[in-house]
């Protein structure tokens, strides 16, 4: 009678628990903070409570002023951007900033580099940042002017203030790459055990997408430098472009790139290009190759962002706990910079 | 006996009523705080209600009726790339029941264990192919547990146990039925039905144990392996065109169909040892081999089937993806653990507990598309068992009251994938797992 009593308690305890349990259950985790290597794909950003002060994914506009190539490195929440902007005054290179944080759009435009060079033919564009990191004061920027690529070096902390290296720095070979040299994207890649670091560029020719490189501190230092052609497939005798126009299934061509060498947690580097995907006479996508060599690319069988929009000139980077890409996308009358975000 | 012999009933047509299958989520943090304390090395050693999953021969060991009440929380603090992934702490009861009986020399003994999670009973997940995820520790901790058993004496000091887990699998399908108007969607009539099962799975569980010497046990145990899927369905039938006209298509009919995977687990066979060297100690090892190879691709399978008369051959529905196999390993897991009395007086006696187990992890390099973090798995754990006597007449018995703490370690691990292009690209993973338990034991 003893246990029967016992067994009569233990199972009406449970019914009590049964009933009683499974009510306070959230809504299930493990999907914070995934990772992502920032080789996309990439969403536009959104507002469907229309509750951002952007009209997203919209993050900079200009009235009267054609925005192009952004190149954008971040400090945290906030973001520095530097855009070619087309305005009836002329071409320059200018900077915004983001100050609080991506959705708040960036801030105005403020003059950062204009032609002042006889090889420049009055026009500067196509800005490639390179800055080594939060804190640093290593700054870089290549531009495009005259059919050839030249760089300045900053003076002061925050990027603002740059000194013209003598120029130009890389002018076309009159062989492969053809006579114009477009946009530049470059990248320092650290260097591996004994070996100095590197200063790599690529650069838009005849349609393709080509590299040198030289060394960083000679880069740096802003004087003379002596420029290294690199080979993209180094298994041929010949030299090959680091993207060629036939290995982008889905467009006709290479257009302007933004690179990118990054540690990945594995501790090795990747090398990644972000670049235009010509896709008819005025219609573009974004592009992505990929390489752990830094040749042989691939190239990423589908564009990263938006497939059936017409757009341009990606640039990423590292942000919060993902990846974002800045592209341009017409907007109104004018091109304008949009943000899209991975994952 | 009569009330004992009408639950043993019950539980055996509920689990005759249940379609074959076979799981269990205890395997993570194990049952009870005496035996996770002692690194989960104790086939050859429990007989209380943590028999129940550790070896149910050990049921008929003792001849008194038990009752065991508990609760344990565990906190996984996994990372990729050092961020948390925030996966969800498991929290719940242990409850537990072991009921003996004889006739005459022939003794037996029932036992019922159930983990029964204070959040939620179950979850049920299918996550996107390349997601990366915390296989081991993702749905497996999210889910209630229930054993019972029946376990008998062959002959004086030689024991057999088996019984079954049972969980449930989730299968539903949302239908509409009804006329979808093309130029004004508001203008369809629709008729919605759901139809979901939890249906009864379970899978069964065997061990034995030998009384070999005074100071020497030893133990055997296994456990089936399970596999819990998903089974969803979408499915569309009605005709297609505007109200009070002929349908462009009168019978159309589309349906989505996803299997998946919910839930894994390998089978897996233990031996083990318990040896009292003196009265005061108890040092126990395991030994388990899990067959982890058997893995299941942990992606949805997808079938898409569409019937729209004429218009058929303008829609090319994609084929069910196929995905590479996951390549699990099998793999071995020694155990072992220390029970020692440091204080024995007339009312009270002290246990101090302590373990360690190593779990090599199953889950191969990951290069390719899939993503499933894991690590080797070493657990720390300690405890302390406080034992209350001379209750009379309250309680017959002692009363037993245990606590423990354990952390699994899992170390850096890092995956290199081929692919540069590859959207997560080279991750590392590691983490920590904390586990902190009470459990009170009671014999009537």
């Amino acid at each position: 009678m003893r246990r029967i009593a016992v067994l009569t308690l233990f199972s009406q305890a449970l019914a009590i628990a049964l009933s009683g349990c499974a009510s306070g259950g959230d809504a299930g985790g493990g999907a914070s903070n995934l990772p992502v290597s920032g080789a996309g794909p990439f969403q536009p950003l959104e507002d469907p409570d229309n509750k951002l002060p952007i009209q997203a994914p919209f993050v900079l506009v200009a009235p009267g002023v054609n925005l192009d190539e952004p190149t954008v490195v971040p400090w945290g929440n906030l973001l520095a951007m530097w855009v070619t902007a087309k305005a009836p005054s002329g071409t320059s290179i200018q900077h915004a900033d983001v100050l609080t944080t991506l959705t708040d759009g960036f801030g105005p435009l403020f003059p950062a580099l204009q032609a002042d060079q006889g090889w420049e033919a009055g026009a500067v564009s196509g800005p490639s940042i390179v800055w080594n990191g939060p804190g640093g004061t290593e700054w870089l920027l290549f531009y495009s002017g005259g059919g050839a690529i030249g760089w300045a070096v900053g003076t002061d902390p925050l990027g603002h203030v740059w000194r013209k290296a003598p120029g130009p720095a890389l002018i076309a070979d009159g062989a492969e790459e053809g006579n114009v040299l477009g946009p530049p994207a470059a990248v320092h890649i650290p260097g591996a055990a004994g070996e100095s670091d590197r200063l790599r560029v690529y650069y838009v020719a005849s349609g393709q997408l080509w590299a040198a490189d030289a060394p960083y501190a000679d880069v740096l230092a802003g004087g003379a430098v002596t420029w290294t052609r690199l080979d993209g497939d180094p298994s041929t005798p010949a030299r090959d472009p680091m993207v060629a126009a036939s290995s982008v299934p889905f467009a006709a061509g290479v257009g302007r790139a933004q690179a990118r060498a990054g540690l990945t947690p594995a501790g090795r580097v990747r090398h990644d290009l972000y670049f235009t995907a010509p896709t008819g006479a005025a219609t573009n996508t974004c592009g992505f190759a990929g390489s752990f060599s830094g040749d042989d690319f691939l190239v990423a069988p589908a564009p990263i962002v938006g497939v059936k929009l017409n757009v341009r000139s990606p640039a990423e980077t590292p942000y919060q706990a993902g990846a974002l890409l800045l592209y341009v996308q017409q907007f109104g009358a004018n091109d304008v910079i949009a943000a899209a975000l991975s994952p | 006996m009569r009330q004992i012999a009408a639950a043993a009933f019950a539980l055996a047509l509920a689990a005759a009523s249940a379609t074959g299958a076979r799981a269990n989520p205890v395997d993570a943090f194990g049952f009870g705080s005496r035996a996770v304390a002692m690194g989960g090395a104790a086939t050859a050693a429990s007989e209380d209600a943590s028999a129940n999953y550790y070896n149910p021969a050990g049921l008929v060991v003792g001849r008194e009726l038990r009752i065991d009440l508990g609760y344990r929380y565990a906190q996984p603090l996994l990372r990729i790339n050092r961020r948390d992934l925030g996966v969800d702490a498991s929290r719940g009861f242990n409850v537990g029941l072991v009921a003996p009986a004889a006739i005459g020399p022939f003794r037996f003994a029932f036992g019922v264990a159930l983990w029964l999670p204070d959040q939620r009973l179950t979850r049920v997940r299918s996550l996107p192919f390349a997601q990366p995820r915390f296989v081991y520790y993702d749905n497996r901790i999210q889910r209630l547990f229930l054993a019972a058993n029946l376990a008998i004496q062959i002959v004086p000091k030689l024991y057999i146990g088996a019984g079954l887990v049972f969980m449930s699998r989730t299968q539903g399908t949302l239908s509409l039925q009804g006329n979808v108007a093309v130029s004004n969607p508001d203008d369809s009539s629709l008729v919605t039905s759901i139809n979901v099962d939890l249906v009864a799975v379970r899978y069964w569980q065997a061990g034995i144990r030998w009384d070999a010497l005074p100071y020497l046990s030893l133990g055997a145990s296994f456990r089936q392996d399970f596999t819990l899927a998903l089974d969803q369905q979408f499915a569309i039938n009605g005709s297609i065109g505007n109200p009070g006209i002929q349908p462009v298509v009168p019978a159309g009919f589309f349906q989505a169909r996803s299997i998946s995977t919910d839930l894994f687990q390998p089978w897996q066979l233990t031996f083990g040892a318990a040896v009292r060297p003196t009265r005061h100690a108890l040092v126990t090892f395991d030994l388990t081999y899990a067959r982890w190879s058997e893995f299941p691709v942990a992606a949805a399978n997808l079938t898409l089937t569409l019937d729209i008369g004429q218009f058929n051959p303008q829609v090319h529905l994609p084929p069910p993806r196929s995905y590479p196999a996951p390549g699990f390993r099998d793999i071995v897991i020694p155990r072992v653990g220390v029970e020692w009395r440091v204080l024995d007086r007339e009312r009270v006696g002290v246990d101090a507990r302590g373990g360690y187990s190593y779990e090599p992890s199953p889950v191969p390099d990951q290069f390719g598309e899939s993503n499933l973090a894991d690590s080797d798995k070493h657990t720390f754990a300690c405890g302390v068992g406080v034992e209350l006597k001379r209750l009379a007449p309250i309680l017959r018995y002692p009363l037993n009251l245990d606590a423990h703490v354990a952390v699994t370690y899992l170390p850096d691990r890092v995956s290199r994938k081929v692919d540069p292009r590859d959207p997560v690209g080279d991750f590392v993973a590691d983490g920590v797992v904390v586990q902190l338990g009470l459990m009170l034991r009671s014999k009537f």
